[in-house]
């Protein structure tokens, strides 16, 4: 089984492999984004060494939308990561599997495009092109999940906690803002902003980077109930985001998945982290909410 | 005769598809009842199609449909025979996200070309070439895309480029935007989206609210209007430029696309940068239809706060839609005319037309129904007649003659 997160520093991997991580990812600057760190090459380099040295794996998020004025920089990326033996790019724009490709390294590729990887068939298309993995929509329900899971031939993976990414933009909407109501802040890169919709009181944390503009969801999924059922139809890897979190915090969510496997009642797991962690708002997220409600 | 760039113009059902293609679009795009986007909106079926089929081929312009919902499993059914008979029916592409609607579409309906939908968000050749093997003909650019970028992807695109000229925008890469599902269950990717990014957020920094009580932080973009940029567009080779508003009314295509239609053509004619005088002349006639404020996207800069829009949301509109010509007698000089919006004896008004370019004259003579000379319109789909001093047609349009 493989349990995959994001990099947060050389000093918290020893804890992560200890608590079961078994993949962790790194995103360079300029090529990635939605992660809760960037990492310049030098960084990597040292953490994929030490990665090695814990028995973690190390992958490469490099997930933005790229124009042909970044291609240069992506290939120079693919150079690196050849350098460093990684065996893992996540992407989201076709321009890298075609880059990676060309290479005959369509199996180190996951393809995770957020929103698109809905229904079973689609799947199976980008997993015939030799793909390492899929990472299924986090905006279809269980039910779905274990369809498409239990159907296709060749890797998924699922994305089981962590406020979701809700929506991107290319626009600097914060410091779009802030020059509308002439404020001298600057808002780029921080990590502790929320929105709140005026009639509602979900916080949906929003970051500004070079990328653009990322908001994500007002609860934490945490799909503790799910992953039981999940791995009866054939899942083995799973995303837990750490972005926004304490890493006392994650590391006790994460706990949380290794206590349902051992026998603990997945409602008992949930509850105790609700009640620790109320400002998480943990919730089971689309699972068992469909979305398709139309305007009439 | 063929055009070297195509108009494309939306329509959200057989009446707007009729006035699209007679006001100037090379080609339309609409909606089906199934596989679309903004489904169950004014959407077309079969009949439907087959009907603008035949109407868009008296006018050698195309029709293209929408079959861009990102599916779930359960969306699937009965793909095939739709996209069969969409074929049958003689539509020219359908414009497609999924890989698995785009490979049956070249599997079962080949006769149709696949047009990859601006869902993707593709911004370079690379991505493009990959759609290229999966059977895409033409790929409809992200609007994220400068005018730098449309240029060198088009001169250098192995498929043809569509790009959005004008109407609404998503503020978020578009098919990635879940803003809509999170907040009302509703998912964009499947014809539901709220425009939760138009609404009113307060910003906070940990707990302290930095965004101002009187003008909360929103999303909303304003509206594209790109046509200064359309010479630079047809020097690029762009194959098709793109107008936006499947749930636009019949005036504002008439007036969109008819204008936009005088640019491309005087362009054509007359290749070259638009002159101060041509873009205050196209300004004020889109200015005509109802519409945002409009910004020029992400054509020569990323947008800002210029762009956005913080307080009131909703469209303006300088010249109102006040009727639609049904007839016209020339001997008395009077057209048939169905009401659209209030108006009084001794306005001004203005025709405009698919042949008819903005033509003034004073209501000085209205006749109801009864025969009755009155001196107000105020009853919609009402019919009267009224004189006009020159020839108009049937489909030609009134508005007032001067901004309000
Ligand atoms: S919420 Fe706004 S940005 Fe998102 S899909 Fe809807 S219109 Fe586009």
């Amino acid at each position: 089984m493989e349990w995959i997160t994001y990099y947060t520093g050389m000093q918290d991997l020893k804890d992560y492999k200890q608590h079961g991580i078994t993949t962790i990812l790194l995103a360079p600057e300029s090529l990635a984004s939605r992660v809760p760190q960037l990492n310049s090459w030098e960084e990597i380099e040292t953490a994929v060494s030490l990665c090695r040295r814990l028995g973690l794996q190390a992958g490469i998020m490099l997930n933005r939308i790229y124009f042909d004025e970044d291609l240069e920089k992506l290939e120079e990326a693919l150079d690196r990561i050849e350098a460093l033996g990684i065996n893992r790019i996540d992407y989201t724009d076709p321009a890298v599997y075609m880059r990676a490709k060309a290479r005959g390294w369509q199996s180190l590729c996951f393809y995770n495009p957020d929103t698109l990887m809905c229904n079973t068939r689609d799947v199976q298309f980008y997993l015939d092109l030799g793909l390492g993995g899929v990472i299924l929509s986090k905006e279809i329900t269980l039910m779905e999940m274990q369809k498409i899971i239990a159907s296709v031939h060749g890797k998924t993976e699922l994305i089981l906690f962590g406020h979701l990414v809700m929506a991107y933009s290319k626009r600097a909407l914060l410091s779009a803002y802030q020059a509308e109501i002439q404020s001298d802040r600057d808002l780029s890169g921080k990590q502790d902003l929320v929105l709140i919709e005026t009639t509602r009181q979900g916080r949906m944390p929003i970051v500004e980077d070079a990328a653009g503009t990322t908001i994500y969801t007002d609860y934490t999924l945490a799909a503790y109930a799910e992953l039981k059922p999940l791995i009866a139809s054939g899942a083995e890897r799973f995303r837990l985001d750490n972005h926004f979190l304490k890493k006392e915090e994650f590391l006790d969510c994460l706990d949380g998945f290794h206590q349902v496997l051992a026998g603990q009642p997945a409602k008992k797991v949930m509850e105790e982290r609700q009640a620790r962690y109320p400002h998480l708002a943990l919730s089971s997220g689309y699972m068992h909410q469909k979305t398709n409600l139309v305007k009439e | 005769m063929k055009k070297k760039i195509e108009l494309l113009a939306p329509a959200g059902d057989l009446e707007r598809a009729k006035v699209a293609i007679r006001y100037g679009a090379d080609a339309v795009y609409l909606g089906g009842k199934r596989f679309s986007l903004r489904s169950r909106s004014s959407n077309f079926d079969l009949k439907d199609i087959r009907e603008a089929v035949r109407f868009a081929r008296q006018y050698h312009s195309a029709i293209h449909v929408t079959v861009n919902l990102i599916p779930h499993d359960e969306d699937l059914e009965g793909l095939r025979e739709y996209l069969m008979d969409l074929q049958e029916a003689g539509v020219t592409a359908i414009i497609a996200a999924s890989p698995t609607i785009i490979t049956e579409a070249r599997r079962w309906a080949p006769g149709l070309q696949v047009h990859l939908s601006t869902q993707m968000s593709s911004t370079n050749l690379e991505c493009i070439r990959f759609y290229q093997q999966m059977g895409v003909s033409r790929v409809v650019l992200a609007r994220e895309c400068s005018l730098e970028q449309i240029r060198y992807l088009a001169q250098n695109s192995p498929l043809e480029i569509e790009t959005f000229i004008h109407g609404g925008m998503c503020v978020n890469y578009s098919g990635r935007c879940t803003l809509s599902n999170a907040m009302t269950w509703r998912d964009a990717n499947r014809g539901g989206c709220a425009q939760s990014c138009r609404w009113k957020y307060h910003l906070l920094e940990k707990d302290e609210r930095i965004s101002d009580a009187d003008r909360p932080f929103s999303m909303s973009s304003k509206d594209l209007l790109a046509f200064r940029y359309i010479p630079e567009m047809i020097a690029a080779n762009v194959a098709s430029l793109k107008i936006e508003g499947r749930m636009k009314s019949a005036y504002y295509i008439a007036t969109v696309v008819k204008t936009y239609r005088m640019l491309i053509d005087e362009v054509l004619q007359h290749p070259g940068p638009l002159s101060a005088q041509q873009i205050a002349y196209y300004e004020k006639e889109f200015a005509k239809a109802e519409n945002r404020p409009t910004c020029t996207g992400f054509l020569d800069h990323i947008p800002d706060h210029r762009d956005h829009l913080y307080g009131v949301n909703g469209s303006g509109v300088t010249h109102d839609f006040l009727g639609l010509v049904l007839d016209y007698d020339e001997g008395a000089q009077q057209a048939v005319l169905q009401v659209r919006n209030h108006f009084r004896k001794g306005e001004r008004l203005e025709v405009f037309g698919p042949t008819l370019v903005n033509q003034q004259f004073l209501a000085d003579e209205i006749i109801n129904e009864a025969g009755e000379q009155i001196e107000v319109c105020n009853k919609p789909m009402e019919t009267v007649r009224i004189r006009i001093p020159f020839a108009v047609s049937a489909g030609d349009m009134i508005r007032r003659g001067q901004a309000r």
